[in-house]
């Protein structure tokens, strides 16, 4: 069911992650959801979802509040149980484990900091209740606290510290007891842009290098798409796309998620007739034929265009429009055209420094057929 | 946190650990006042018996201790019609008076008292009497009976005893009758007088009337004779009678518990404490009366010769003492009941 | 730029600027003026509490000087820091336990364990004299420290709960998370933020037994009459300046306490501190 997105990670050797680990060419998954559905009273958070997590990936479930992604994570934690289904870690049925006994730790997005222990003592937390030696314990700690460079404010108490410099205390926390999976439940929705980007890169940059899968959560899209080598975009309890960050970006195969991912626009189109398997389709000033479309004629249709994807043409075959709104960004520029119809198109290009076109200035814009995806409604 | 538990603990067990053990005990459960420290500390000198003295605040809550059983005491030391009740509930023990030593020293006017003829069950210690007092600047005549309590030209500046039986004691003998009387007629004329008398008191007090009389706040209160002696002595103005309808008379004795641990104790309690010379100490240090007689001869004049500490043998022929009133007692606590609640 | 204020309306003007300051401040004064007079008296040399007639230290030498008052203080210590221990560690797991676990029967406990709040005191007393007595259990420290954490422990019980329901359960997660088992997580997590709580239900519980005097005068037993017993018992001769004297320093030993919940014990545990 999983279909490879042609993804880099997949074919990364398996790290040694002090748990048992079949010593077999393929490794086990990281995580295996096997049809695990979760209720609350009459609410269905999770919906017979079955996922494989492959061992050593950055994992993310994207999704907006309330589809279900944080309830999985709380499942794979063991904070909640299980309705139906069985979860299993680094091939081992953990269903009715225990959090406490599972090889998972989670990096909280309100950090959950002990605030009544330094941060040393903190990140020595999950040594001490194993029982190490005080001078393991603390050599453990520090070496964590070095690696997201924390070292000097080992005697500081949380309510000291920055957003940003709590989240990498409970980063080293987390890691400091090397586990097999990495949860992180939002970890970065309470810092501020910039410290978020900065975070996002060191933190890509951690999984790369110790190994270890990370199972993200996120509502924010970019984020996934900087950080993942997979997303299962979610809605509703279930994944409705599963796919590499550039497969859910280009390939979406949903409305839902060719909005929700990214800026698109969406242009209303109609079905005018059929010609044998394919379905002739009516939108941006030109008939088109898209082959395999099964709607019957007279259906509407939504057509979805990524704005990028748009070029400014005066001499183009596409529809005119005229432009009625500019966002400078910087980086980029942001226009807006009106169509004949009345329809709003976003046009998005790099500022290479050209001049800036004008308000009620006509051009006409144009698209590749490829750059195109048509959904039913 | 565990070190913490641990300093309490044991700073707990050391506190209560810290209590003195000597060879042989002797538990009194009595009034507070009535025994100075120095008597008991003397006993202990002379006998080597460590004593634990306890107090109550009144005889109900001691036939209230000591109706729960087990109470572990060896002597207690209740007032007369308290005696009644615990004789009747058992728990006194019947008193061999040939292991009292000093039992002749006891005056002939106490051997024969009415709750307890022939002092079976209990030796009469200290004694006192209820009547009022007075201040001297604030009446025109010597008050002499319970009367003036009731006159209008004294309205606010008169207290009542906050005491059921102490108040009724006024109100019945008031009317001519008996301070112990159980007919109902008689108690309810005498709730009725109490109530009708209530608008013109200024409260009722049991703790510090004395002062309020000595600084003239208040003219005439019911009054312990006990409780006001200090008055006396501080202030000339101050005077204390037995009312001419009767007053009453009370007497806190001490019995020994039917399940007293250590009776042979008790007895050598009870033996020292009638001598003449220690009775004399109890009155000098808690100016209160004694049953010892020839104790009178070994105090000095102020005590000796003070009508509140020792009234004339005549005045107290003419008290009543409060008794156990049985049945009656109800009649009493539904009139004290109106008396309280009325405006 | 300046702030445009409303003027403020007669409500607020009547009752909340006017009206409500003197009663407050009545309020005070009514409270504390019969405790200024009462420490006033201890300070008198005669033996009234109503006439001034000097100033001496006499009373409070007397007090000192006094054995049995030296034996009753020694008494409510005992029972005072023996009954609040036990109110305190019962009160501070009940709490937890109401707060954090599901479990048949938890709304029966919380209520149980707050109903003495509710029940006339005296009427506990009863109870427990009836059945220490048909127990056959002898009255005295044990049977009075029974008594007074039925006393202290809805106050205990209260205090822990407030504070375990504010708790971050979060936190509870995480350490669950990070390998703690229920007893680590307790111990670790749960009790150490519980503590500035645990330390006012202690110091709170301690005063009221120290201060009880209801419920010894039905549990007290041969050697065990605790201070405010004994004060009872005195007053029956009256209430001399030694009275107010002890009452002076009783005042001044829960007022010590009261400073050392306030000022000085919750901010220190609240505050970062180092062991």
């Amino acid at each position: 069911m999983i279909s490879d997105g042609g993804c880099v990670v997949a074919t990364r050797p398996p790290q040694d992650q002090g748990f048992p680990m079949q010593d077999q060419p393929t490794s086990p998954p990281a995580v295996d959801l096997r049809g695990v559905t979760k209720r609350f009273g009459a609410v269905t958070a999770v919906d017979r979802l079955d996922l494989t997590i492959r061992s050593g990936e950055f994992f993310t479930m994207l999704g907006a509040s309330g589809c279900g992604k944080t309830t999985t994570l709380r499942l794979i934690a063991g904070f909640d149980m299980p309705s139906e289904g069985q979860i299993l870690i680094s091939g081992r049925d953990v269903s009715e484990v225990p959090a406490y006994q599972r090889p998972v730790h989670t990096v909280f997005q309100s950090y959950a900091l002990f605030p009544h222990m330094t941060i040393l003592d903190n990140v020595a937390f999950p040594l001490k209740v194993r029982r190490l030696t005080r001078a393991e314990q603390r050599d453990r700690a520090m070496a964590a606290l070095d690696m997201v460079q924390m070292g000097g404010l080992a005697d500081r108490r949380p309510a000291q510290l920055s957003g940003g410099q709590q989240q990498r205390a409970a980063l080293a926390r987390a890691l400091v007891n090397e586990p097999a999976v990495l949860l992180l439940d939002e970890p970065l929705g309470a810092l501020d842009l910039k410290l978020r980007k900065e975070m996002q890169h060191e933190l890509k940059e951690m999984q790369r290098r110790l190994g270890i899968t990370f199972v993200f959560v996120t509502h924010d899209q970019e984020e996934a798409l900087t950080l993942s080598d997979r997303i299962a975009l979610m809605q509703g309890g279930r994944i409705i796309q599963l796919d590499t960050p550039a497969g859910l970006y280009d390939a979406p195969k949903t409305l839902y998620a060719a909005s929700f991912i990214g800026e698109t626009n969406l242009i209303p189109g109609r079905v005018i007739g059929r010609d044998g398997g394919a379905g002739l389709v009516e939108a941006l000033g030109r008939t088109r034929r898209i082959a395999g479309l099964g709607a019957p004629a007279g259906s509407a249709v939504t057509l979805a265009l990524r704005p990028e994807r748009i070029r400014r043409d005066p001499e183009g075959d596409g529809p005119e429009g005229r432009l009625t709104g500019i966002d400078f960004i910087g980086t980029d520029l942001r226009l807006t055209y009106a169509l004949a119809d009345g329809t709003a198109v976003v046009v998005r290009e790099q500022n290479r420094g050209a001049a800036i076109p004008g308000i009620g200035e006509a051009t006409r814009l144009c698209h590749d057929d490829g750059d195109l995806h048509i959904f039913t409604t | 946190m565990t070190r913490l538990t641990f300093a309490l603990a044991a700073s707990t067990l050391a506190l209560a650990a810290a209590a003195p053990a000597l060879a042989e005990d002797l538990r009194i459960f009595g009034w507070a006042g009535e025994m100075p420290d120095e008597v008991l500390q003397d006993f202990e000198a002379e006998t080597g018996i460590a004593v634990t003295f306890d107090t109550f605040d009144s005889n109900e809550s001691l036939i209230a201790k000591l109706d729960a059983g087990g109470s572990g005491y060896d002597l207690v030391n209740p007032s007369q019609y308290a005696v009644q009740i615990l004789v009747n509930r058992g728990k006194l023990a019947e008193l061999d008076h040939s292991r009292i030593e000093t039992y002749d020293k006891i005056g002939p006017s106490f051997t024969q008292v009415s709750y307890d003829p022939g002092n079976k069950y209990s030796i009469p210690y200290v004694w006192g009497t209820t009547g009022l007092a007075y201040n001297k600047t604030c009446v025109d005549a010597p008050i002499t009976g319970w009367k003036a309590l009731f006159d209008e030209k004294y309205k606010g500046r008169v207290y009542m005893l906050d005491n059921m039986l102490a108040a009724y004691i006024a109100g019945l003998q008031v009317n001519g009758f008996d301070a112990n009387t159980t007919d109902p007629a008689e108690i309810e004329k005498a709730t009725e007088t109490l109530i009708a008398q209530k608008p013109m008191l200024a409260g009722y007090n049991s703790t510090n009337f004395a002062d309020l009389v000595s600084s003239g706040e208040a003219c005439i209160v019911e009054s312990w004779s006990s409780s006001v002696l200090q008055a006396i002595q501080d202030n000339p103005d101050v005077v204390y009678v037995l009312p001419e309808e009767g007053g009453t008379m009370w007497i806190d004795g001490y019995s020994i518990l039917t399940d007293a641990p250590n009776p042979d104790a008790a007895y050598r309690f009870l033996s020292y404490i009638l001598r003449p010379e220690v009775a004399a100490k109890t009155t000098e240090l808690t100016q209160t009366a004694t049953v010892v007689t020839e104790s009178k001869a070994l105090l000095p004049d102020a005590l000796a010769k003070n009508p509140a500490v020792f009234p004339a043998e005549s005045t107290i022929a003419n008290a009543d003492f409060i008794l156990d009133l049985g049945d009656a007692m109800k009649l009493y606590q539904d009139g004290w009941t109106r008396v309280k609640a009325a405006q | 730029m300046r702030s445009a204020r409303a003027r403020p309306g007669w409500f607020t003007r009547v009752f909340v600027h006017g009206v409500s300051g003197w009663v407050t401040l009545l309020t005070y004064l009514f409270m504390l003026v019969p405790i200024v007079i009462l420490v006033a008296f201890a300070f008198n040399a005669g033996k009234s509490t109503v006439v001034w007639t000097g100033f001496s230290l006499g009373w409070f030498e007397k007090v000192w000087h006094n054995r049995n008052i030296a034996r009753a203080l020694h008494v409510s210590l005992v029972v005072a820091l023996g009954s609040a221990a036990l109110s305190t560690a019962i009160g501070a797991l009940a709490a937890v336990a109401i707060t954090r676990r599901e479990f048949p029967g938890r709304d029966l406990l919380g209520a149980a364990l707050a109903a003495p709040l509710v029940l006339p005191e005296i009427v506990l007393g009863v109870g427990l004299l009836v059945f220490m007595s048909f127990a056959g259990v002898p009255l005295g420290y044990g049977s009075m420290i029974v008594g007074h954490v039925l006393v202290s422990i809805p106050f205990a019980t209260l205090i822990v709960r407030a504070a375990a329901a504010s708790l971050d359960v979060r936190l509870e997660d995480a350490a669950a998370d990070l390998g703690a088992n229920e007893w680590q997580t307790f111990r670790l997590v749960t009790l150490p933020q519980l503590m500035p709580a645990i330390a006012t239900a202690f110091l709170l519980s301690a005063t009221l037994s120290f201060d009880n005097l209801v419920m010894s005068t039905f549990t007290s037993g041969v050697g065990t009459t605790t201070l405010p017993l004994r004060i009872y018992s005195m007053l029956k001769l009256g209430i001399t300046p030694e009275i107010n004297a002890l009452g002076a320093l009783m005042v001044v030993a829960n007022v010590a306490i009261l400073l050392l919940v306030m000022g000085r014990y919750l901010p220190l545990m609240l505050k970062p501190n180092r062991r």
